[in-house]
């Protein structure tokens, strides 16, 4: 613990995130706005400080919306929507890449070959096919997400496998009786662990840059729902006379972006043995 | 610095403007020509085939290189381009006398063969995107060189209307269409020089113009900004002299912009959200009346749209054959609810697709409409799609309203009739099918305009009651331009027509 606190990188990482994290969740306490109701008479007003009413601290939107209510309703569905996409990525991707691992052979073969077709397609194009066949929802949008992140824990899995099952000690937990299970559970899933933080905790900036990107094209949320992405599309047709429309939600996600980058970043320099004084 | 150019501008004209009595008219007309105007148009044009698109932006520019038979103007009136005058000479016959003395730009001289050439080629080549309207045509006769007959399958009313879209080709264009549409000419106020694809393109002033004194710039560049803010700062910049397309939020900004003015013109354009009526929701006459009272028009034009647009009275917008007034819709949300109430209906929800980015605060509009309908107990599902999915949708009937616009391009409402409220038109759109309007449409389409106006305000009495779309507001073009520019007429058909504009 005492090692991760002297990590400059995690813990300002860390602190953006939980602080963004938190804001989110307490959306119902921390603002009385409703996020989605229009208000006519309101539109547009600029922050507070900039002329605009105490009432609304980061102004108002286009339909007379509370900015700020939106950011953190908005907060909380793109990075529910993230996490959840990181999780399912790497839940498949890693039990892809044992498999492959372990099986080795044509389900190897199969495997990889399909990662390479996955990486071949843009993840917008593929994006698009998708919604053009099944419409656009959260679940298609995570489905999407994640479909565009199990390629990078299977192949990282596969190779730590592949190195670990010839080691000494697994070998000799194998000559003492232990089954493909627990070999698995106890000697190689632990060992795969580091790389697979590092990969999730950067992989969650993606996404949330990923899922903002997708509804700005119109491929992911749908208004009226709050969305980062949607909100930053909304506001660009603005940007010469309400700058802030686009420019909150900008932030918001330069900010997450940075936290998780900064967090995957610190975490990857304390995990890795080499880089290690 | 500005004081003294413009005095010696002042100077020149001045004895530029002897000299040019001295010399003869030839010479002043070479004085009064001089400058160069940038457009800058909000869509990108997508070929040089007068045929071949129904584009706003194609049209704008290729006006000004082909010139049709007929023109409109602003105030919805036919007027003589290059045919003189034209009459119907029975329920199905049309007979145009054509302007003598007009060249092409290459010199050839325009008569009736050219005409033969462009309404047989747009009629037999049915890939041509404007092909579908000339198919009533049955044959096109050449009296003599200046006088032409047109003979139609069924009465064709508004055949005039829609000849002012279609420029004139040379009839040695034959043949080699594509070497022809590479450089092409027509008998227009500029010449073709340069397209850059999606990106501008270039003309240059016809000096042999039948119209006298005109054109009165040198050269007349069309760039192609979809974005509207790029747009905006290309005009605060003084890059260009004319925008189009310009939006309600933007017009304060423009207004307060020094050397830029902003002009608008009641369009010749109602929206119209039409429901699928095949669905559920849109087969039931209760629901749509539902909907509709539960829509505060007034709010909409006010406070999203700033007052730019207007109330609607009838689907057809003032100073159309047809136009009448029928009253505004109500916006009463009790009675709403109770008709949902009296339905049956728990809960609705209604399927909204738009079509992304192609009608300006369409999302913010659509928003607004979802939160009035909530508070009648209907939820909406806005769907912003893809242009192109967002029509597979449509033609698949995947919605329950489509949010869309109608823009009177011809200055006659006979397509939007004929392609709306006939079983074959709607039959891929909102499978609208009424034998009453359907015989309606086909008795307008007389070329007596009194008989048409009679028709088209009972066809509009029908749909004012049945409710089949939703017919939000009228629209207001909105342009802003240079204070250079002189003479320059806000349409309201959202072309970008220059031939009489000077810049100083």
């Amino acid at each position: 613990m005492s090692r991760l606190l002297r990590q400059p990188m995690i813990v300002a990482g860390g602190v953006l995130l939980v602080a963004v994290i938190v804001a989110s969740a307490a959306a119902p306490w921390l603002v009385a706005a409703d996020p989605i109701k229009p208000v006519f008479g309101q539109r547009l007003q600029p922050p507070r400080g900039l002329g605009g009413a105490a009432g609304h601290p980061l102004g108002t939107d286009n339909l007379g919306r509370d900015i700020l209510a939106r950011l953190l309703y908005g907060g909380r569905i793109s990075l529910v929507l993230a996490a959840s996409a990181v999780a399912l990525a790497a839940g498949a991707g890693v039990v892809i890449g044992l498999a492959a691992g372990l099986v080795g052979g044509r389900l190897d073969a199969l495997v990889m070959r399909l990662a390479d077709v996955q990486l071949a397609f843009p993840v917008i194009m593929l994006a698009i096919a998708i919604v053009a066949v099944v419409g656009t929802s959260p679940a298609a949008l995570v489905s999407v997400l994640a479909l565009s992140g199990w390629v990078l824990y299977a192949r990282t899995v596969r190779a730590a496998v592949l190195t670990i099952r010839r080691l000494d000690y697994v070998e000799a937990a194998r000559t003492l009786g232990a089954g493909d299970l627990r070999v698995v559970a106890v000697h190689i899933l632990p060992n795969t662990l580091a790389p697979i933080l590092v990969l999730g905790s950067s992989q969650f900036a993606t996404m949330v840059l990923l899922e903002s990107g997708l509804s700005f094209l119109g491929l992911g949320l749908q208004p009226p729902q709050p969305s980062w992405g949607l909100m930053l599309a909304e506001g660009r047709d603005y940007l010469s006379n309400a700058w802030w429309l686009a420019t909150v939600p900008g932030i918001a996600i330069s900010l997450v972006v940075l936290g998780a980058n900064l967090l995957g970043d610190g975490l990857r320099d304390l995990l890795d043995p080499r880089l290690r004084q | 610095m500005e004081k003294p150019r413009l005095s010696r501008r002042r100077f020149l004209l001045g004895s530029g403007a002897v000299l040019g009595v001295a010399a003869g008219p030839r010479a002043a007309r070479a004085q009064a020509r001089r400058g160069h105007i940038i457009a800058g148009l909000s869509e990108r044009m997508l070929t040089l085939d007068p045929a071949n698109h129904y584009s706003i932006s194609s049209t704008s520019v290729l006006r000004h290189v082909y010139d049709p038979l007929l023109d409109v103007t602003n105030d919805d009136k036919f007027v003589p381009a290059l045919a003189e005058s034209w009459k119907p000479v029975n329920n199905t016959t049309w007979r145009f006398t054509l302007r003598k003395g007009v060249r092409f730009h290459d010199g050839t001289p325009f008569t009736a063969d050219s005409v033969l050439f462009t309404l047989k080629r747009v009629r037999d080549n049915t890939k041509l995107i404007k092909s579908f309207v000339y198919q009533d045509l049955e044959d096109v006769r050449k009296d003599d060189d200046y006088t032409v007959t047109v003979t139609t399958k069924r009465p064709f009313g508004s055949l005039p209307a829609h000849l002012t879209m279609l420029g004139m080709l040379p009839p040695g264009a034959a043949g080699n269409e594509d070497a022809f549409f590479g450089k092409p000419v027509g008998t227009g106020p500029f010449r073709f020089v340069s397209w850059t694809h999606g990106d501008h393109v270039d003309l240059e002033a016809n000096a042999k113009y039948w119209k006298p004194a005109l054109p009165k710039v040198e050269k007349l560049t069309v760039r192609f900004i979809p974005e509207l803010s790029t747009r905006a700062a290309a005009l605060r910049a003084a890059e260009i002299h004319v925008i189009d397309r310009v939006w309600p939020d933007m017009v304060s900004t423009l207004r307060a912009t020094p050397g830029i003015k902003v002009l608008d013109t009641p369009a010749v354009e109602a929206q119209r959200w039409h429901f699928q009526l095949a669905r559920e929701a849109g087969k039931d006459p209760r629901i749509r009346k539902a909907v509709s009272l539960a829509i505060d028009r007034n709010t909409i034009i006010k406070e999203l749209l700033l007052g730019y647009a207007r109330p609607v009275v009838s689907p057809i917008p003032p100073g159309l054959i047809g136009h009448t007034n029928l009253g505004q819709k109500p916006y009463d949300p009790d009675k709403a609810r109770a008709i949902l109430k009296q339905a049956g209906y728990q809960t609705l929800t209604l399927d909204f697709v738009l079509m992304k980015d192609l009608y300006p605060k369409q999302l913010e509009i659509a928003q607004a409409v979802a939160a009035m309908l909530s508070e009648v107990g209907i939820k909406v599902s806005i769907r912003n799609l893809e242009i192109a999915t967002a029509r597979e949708q449509r033609t698949a009937g995947n919605y329950d309203l489509f949010f869309s616009g109608w823009a009177h391009m011809p200055h006659d409402p006979d397509w939007y009739f004929g392609q709306w409220f006939t079983r074959a038109g709607a039959e891929k759109l909102t499978r609208f099918s009424d034998p009453r309007v359907e015989q309606l449409i086909a008795e307008g389409r007389v070329p007596d305009p009194k008989v048409r106006q009679q028709k088209y305000e009972e066809i509009e009495k029908i749909l004012w009651e049945e409710e089949p779309e939703i017919w939000p507001y009228y629209s207001v073009a909105i342009y802003a331009i240079s204070d250079k520019l002189r003479n320059f007429e806000a349409r309201r058909d959202y072309y970008v027509l220059l031939h009489e504009v000077g810049i100083a």
